[in-house]
């Protein structure tokens, strides 16, 4: 066989290989540069410190290898327990309550009224705010004297003594948990809109004709096309309430006495204040496990 | 097409390559040598003309070198905002990217040091003069036996009190011990409008979980002769009669003598300001920035009227059992092991600490910095503001720690907020003294087990 | 039923309607009326109790950002990260998601679940080796280095969202589109995103959002004040115990401005009904 004669299989070949496979081909250019990204800059970030976390190491000094002496030592710390309980009870009560409001407020959002989509504007400011403002807005909101709270509550006669909202050890959750959901709810309420706008009129007109009535027409139209919706923004609200970090260090520093210390202030203290990054990494790294069981379970009930 | 021999070819790859090479020759022998950049970090203070004034002279200083060294020299002076400056640090260290001088903050020294970030400065020091500096200021920056940084400025955390309801209670000066505090207290705590709500409260002492919370409790816990470590930094004194006796008083202000606000427990290091700048509290502790923020806005008592800046008394907070003690920050300068330049970064640090320089630049502070230098404390410009002379007479009272050194170990103590804890567990939870001072010594060996100073 | 009870009924629902929106927006909006009445009141003032409306009115606190600090630098900076990450996080995830929803190969499952490693770890914990990851590239103290580390955190998120969005709409338009004629990623630009419009509307606000408000990656990459970005801006107007309120609610109301207008904007490019519309020929 000449030259020529190879060149030529050589190149059908490939295009015999592109033809078949171009579905697939094409379906890995596509998804590259989100992978490029990852590999980039997660993997690198992610294996050092899963590698890290087995190490004892202090800023500027050499890494030691420890093994798993870390872990001991995160799992016997009361503190932890405490930060665990807190972050779990932080994390449920708030993802939930953003859930259903945010629910509610975009069936409200998708109904026709004047102005709606100035209103819809509105009601994104509370996330759109920079958390460190919004933040120091409710702490000054939270105030014992000059806060706005206490003195609403008390020239309506509500209470009769100004209520400590962040030092008092009951109230001090709550307060914490109430800016998160107060934060978070227009991320759920306008993805989930979005969510409602693809949902096809007809299917709610011919439901009418059939004579169903609205709760019918939420279970069987509404939910099912807002399903793999409802699942991501809570599985990803949920990731991102457990490392919630500024509200809860802003408001409290974790107080009164850790009652409202989460696994972010804690990883904080542990890394850049005790400056034991080895065992600063541990944290993340023992939790890994749980949301990455989270997320493989909601992204599986999602695909269905 | 001309014809192209081979002798020819070659001959002209040979004159490409030696007119490159003769090219790159030239370059690199004639190429003017790099020029040296420093780098210094600051936190960025409240007084702008402070801030400036260093960045003045680090440029004056670099102009100076540049013509002595006959060098280009660039210099870079960034202020970053304390809330940003630690993380930032830490970053920097870790990727070896830190700065070559940067201003660090009380218990910095002796953190830094122990991560081997810093650059021994003994030589600078002695070069100085080791008499020339307070002795609580060199103990501040010493670890291991050696100096790690040079003192640069205090901020003391004095008294304030409010003389015009001092006077209007019937005293005439503020009281001199903290027995007599309590009775001082109570007389000016009142509710003067009859709504039920206190309008003036007799000590806006910090109890909550920020770093005010811990120099509040300090200054009564070692004016009792209570402490964390013995004079060594290591042995541990916590466990004793006078911390249970700090800590019984101050939670007998709070939940005794209710002289306190109940919201205190809450505070952040900013509160106690909002609480004298509102006229509502009549004695705080707390360094210069209240005093220079009530000089910018003359806020009026919302009762009488009175101007409080002008009401305002600093100095001394009260003596204990065991004396007069009280908190003071001490920042120090540091050079960073990384540094391309040891000898100009400290040729530099030496330059800002020039008796006549550092006096200029504590000119522009205003209220809130305090001379390193005993005999610069003897400068006329001290004795021109009451305030600077009042506070000035005091620093012989104050300490960055008592009775040993600030040590890494008591700063990473402070930092978990474990003494602050320990008087909220009492005032706020209820628990006993001993209970809560068993709970806090538990942690601290822990620490000091762990992390030896 | 007679046409009187059917007027009224729909009287009383529109009127239900107004009122829950109403109350949504005085619970939500609260604290934005505080933040918007502090910022109107002098500093002295605002230590002096609490004022339903402000009185005197003061704009020096908005006067005194871009005198103090520069503020409008750090907007600028901002606008340029936020809008560059945005669109560089849309044009990958467009194309990741439409991979993910349209195109099969080995190993799709996985490739999906991995870009949402991302949010496993707190960007607390993955700030120093990004760190030193833009050290060797010479990326600190720059913008550019500032975008990249965004898209970590935007690209997942709008990837999922948009896939969503382009697995609920039946390919039958793009290929329509491909059998007359037109090349894949002209269909994908011509017939699906139309279509998907409310999800890209989403995406590209939340995204532009998130860069927005990013807090810790700024504050640890960048260290000149020229390249600052709004929030660390903002936290620079803080000195230990000094809080001026005044300025910083000021710089509050400002900064939430930008968000607000983009999503105004690319919302009236969304029209309900299209989707259905489309779909039904």
């Amino acid at each position: 066989m000449s030259f020529m004669d190879v060149k030529n299989f050589m190149i059908k070949s490939i295009l015999d290989l592109w033809k078949r496979n171009r579905d697939a081909i094409t379906g890995y250019l596509f998804i590259f540069p989100a992978l490029a990204i990852f590999i980039g800059f997660i993997a690198y970030p992610f294996t050092y410190e899963l590698w890290l976390s087995f190490h004892e190491k202090n800023p500027g000094l050499e890494a030691k290898f420890i093994g798993l002496r870390n872990f001991l030592e995160v799992i016997s710390d009361p503190t932890f327990h405490r930060v665990s309980i807190n972050s779990c009870v932080y994390t449920f009560t708030a993802v939930f309550a953003k859930l259903l409001i945010g629910l509610g407020m975009a069936l409200l959002l998708n109904q026709k009224f004047k102005a709606r989509g100035v209103v819809r504007a509105l009601v994104l400011i509370p996330w759109a705010l920079p958390t460190y403002v919004s933040t120091l807005a409710w702490r000054w909101m939270y105030h014992h004297t000059l806060g706005l709270f206490n003195y609403l509550l008390l020239n309506f006669g509500i209470i009769r003594h100004p209520i400590m909202w962040l030092g008092d050890p009951k109230m001090a959750m709550a307060s914490v948990i109430m800016v998160n959901i107060w934060r978070g709810v227009p991320f759920f309420a306008l993805i989930l809109l979005a969510g409602l706008q693809t949902i096809p009129t007809e299917l709610y007109e011919a439901a009418d004709v059939d004579g169903a009535n609205a709760w019918q027409k939420f279970r069987y139209i509404t939910l099912p096309y807002l399903k793999y919706i409802m699942l991501f923004v809570t599985l990803i609200s949920t990731l991102w309430t457990f490392n919630d970090f500024e509200i809860v260090y802003l408001l409290t520093k974790g107080g009164p006495v850790n009652a409202t210390h989460l696994f972010a202030t804690y990883t904080y203290e542990v890394g850049f204040i005790v400056l034991k990054l080895g065992l600063a990494a541990a944290i993340p790294t023992l939790l890994m496990p749980f949301f990455l069981t989270l997320m493989v379970k909601v992204t599986q009930l999602m695909e269905r | 097409m001309v014809k192209i021999t081979r002798m020819t070819a070659i001959f002209i790859v040979l004159i490409i390559v030696g007119a490159t090479a003769s090219g790159a020759a030239v370059y690199y022998l004639t190429k003017p040598p790099e020029p040296i950049k420093l780098t210094v970090w600051a936190p960025k203070h409240f007084i702008d003309a402070f801030n400036d004034k260093l960045k003045l002279m680090v440029f004056e200083w670099a102009a100076l070198k540049e013509a002595e060294l006959k060098r280009p020299i660039e210099v870079e002076v960034i202020f970053i905002p304390w809330a940003e400056i630690i993380p930032k640090w830490l970053a920097a260290i870790e990727a070896k990217t830190t700065p070559d001088v940067s201003e660090i903050g009380t218990g910095h020294p002796a953190w830094f040091a122990k991560l081997g970030a810093l650059l021994e400065v003994t030589d600078v020091i002695k070069d100085i003069g080791e008499d020339k500096f307070f002795r609580s200021a060199l103990e501040s920056v010493k670890w291991d036996g050696k100096y790690w940084a040079v003192p640069y400025g205090y901020e003391p955390y004095f008294a304030y009190w409010r003389m015009d309801l001092l006077r209007a209670a019937g005293f005439e000066r503020p009281p001199e011990t903290w027995d007599e505090f309590v009775v001082v207290a109570k007389a000016l705590t009142k509710d003067v409008d009859g709504d039920g709500t206190i309008d003036y409260w007799g000590a806006g002492i910090t109890l909550g979980r920020c770093w005010d919370g811990l120099h509040n409790f300090e200054t009564i816990w070692w004016s009792f002769g209570g402490g964390v470590a013995a004079e060594d930094g290591k042995t541990l004194i916590f466990d004793s009669p006078q911390t249970r006796a700090a800590l019984k008083f101050l939670a007998d202000l709070y939940l005794v003598h209710k002289v306190i606000p109940p919201e205190s427990v809450e505070w952040t290091d900013a509160d106690n300001n909002i609480i004298y700048q509102k006229g509502a509290a009549a004695f705080i502790m707390n360094p210069g920035s209240v005093l220079e923020w009530l000089r910018k806005n003359r806020p009026k008592d919302p009762f009488t009227g009175a101007d409080i800046f002008e009401n305002t008394w600093v100095g001394p907070p009260p003596a204990g059992p065991d004396g007069r003690r009280y908190f003071t920050g001490i920042n120090s300068l540091a050079i960073f092991k990384y540094t391309k330049y040891p000898e100009l970064a400290k040729d530099l640090v030496k330059y800002i600490m020039k008796p006549e320089n550092h006096l200029a630049h504590l000119k522009t502070a205003g209220g809130f910095r305090f001379p390193v230098y005993p005999a610069l404390a003897e400068d006329p410009f001290f004795k021109t503001d009451r305030w600077y002379l009042a506070v000035l007479e005091s620093l012989k009272y104050a300490y960055a720690n008592w009775p040993g050194p600030p040590t890494a170990t008591y700063a990473e103590v402070g930092a978990k907020y474990i003494i602050n804890d320990m008087i909220l567990n009492v005032v706020v939870y209820g628990w006993s003294v001993e209970s809560a001072v068993k709970e806090a010594y538990a942690k601290i060996v822990e620490i000091y087990k762990a992390t030896p100073p | 039923m007679n046409i009187y009870k059917f007027h009224t009924r729909k009287v009383i629902g529109l009127l239900a309607l107004y009122l829950t929106i109403a109350m949504t927006l005085i619970v939500l909006l609260l604290p934005v009326y505080w933040m918007v009445v502090t910022s109107l009141r002098p500093e002295e003032d605002i230590y002096t109790g609490v004022k339903l409306i402000p009185n005197p009115i003061s704009f020096y606190n908005f006067i005194d950002l871009f005198r103090e600090i520069n503020f409008q630098v750090y907007v600028v900076n901002s606008l340029m990260v936020a809008s560059s990450a945005t669109s560089l996080s849309l044009i990958i995830s467009i194309f990741a998601a439409y991979s993910l929803a349209r195109l099969e190969y080995r190993g799709k499952e996985y490739v999906s679940r991995i870009l949402l490693f991302a949010y496993l770890f707190p960007s607390m914990a993955l700030v120093i080796p990004l760190y030193m990851i833009l050290h060797s590239l010479g990326l600190i103290d720059n913008l550019l280095g500032l975008i990249l580390v965004y898209l970590t955190f935007t690209t997942p998120f709008s990837t999922w969202i948009l896939r969503g969005y382009f697995r609920s709409i039946p390919p039958d338009l793009e290929e329509a589109a491909m059998v007359d004629g037109c090349s894949r990623i002209g269909a994908i630009f011509k017939v699906l995103l139309p279509v998907a419009a409310p999800g890209i509307v989403a995406t590209t606000v939340f995204s532009f959002t998130l860069s927005w408000n990013e807090f810790l990656y700024a504050l640890v990459i960048i260290n000149s004040d020229r390249f600052r970005t709004v929030p660390i801006g903002i936290l620079g107007l803080t000195f230990a115990d000094v809080y001026p309120w005044g300025r910083l609610m000021a710089a509050g109301v400002l900064a939430s401005i930008p968000a607000l207008i983009i999503y105004l904007v690319m919302q009236r490019y969304v029209v309900q009904g299209l989707a259905a519309g489309a779909v039904k020929g």
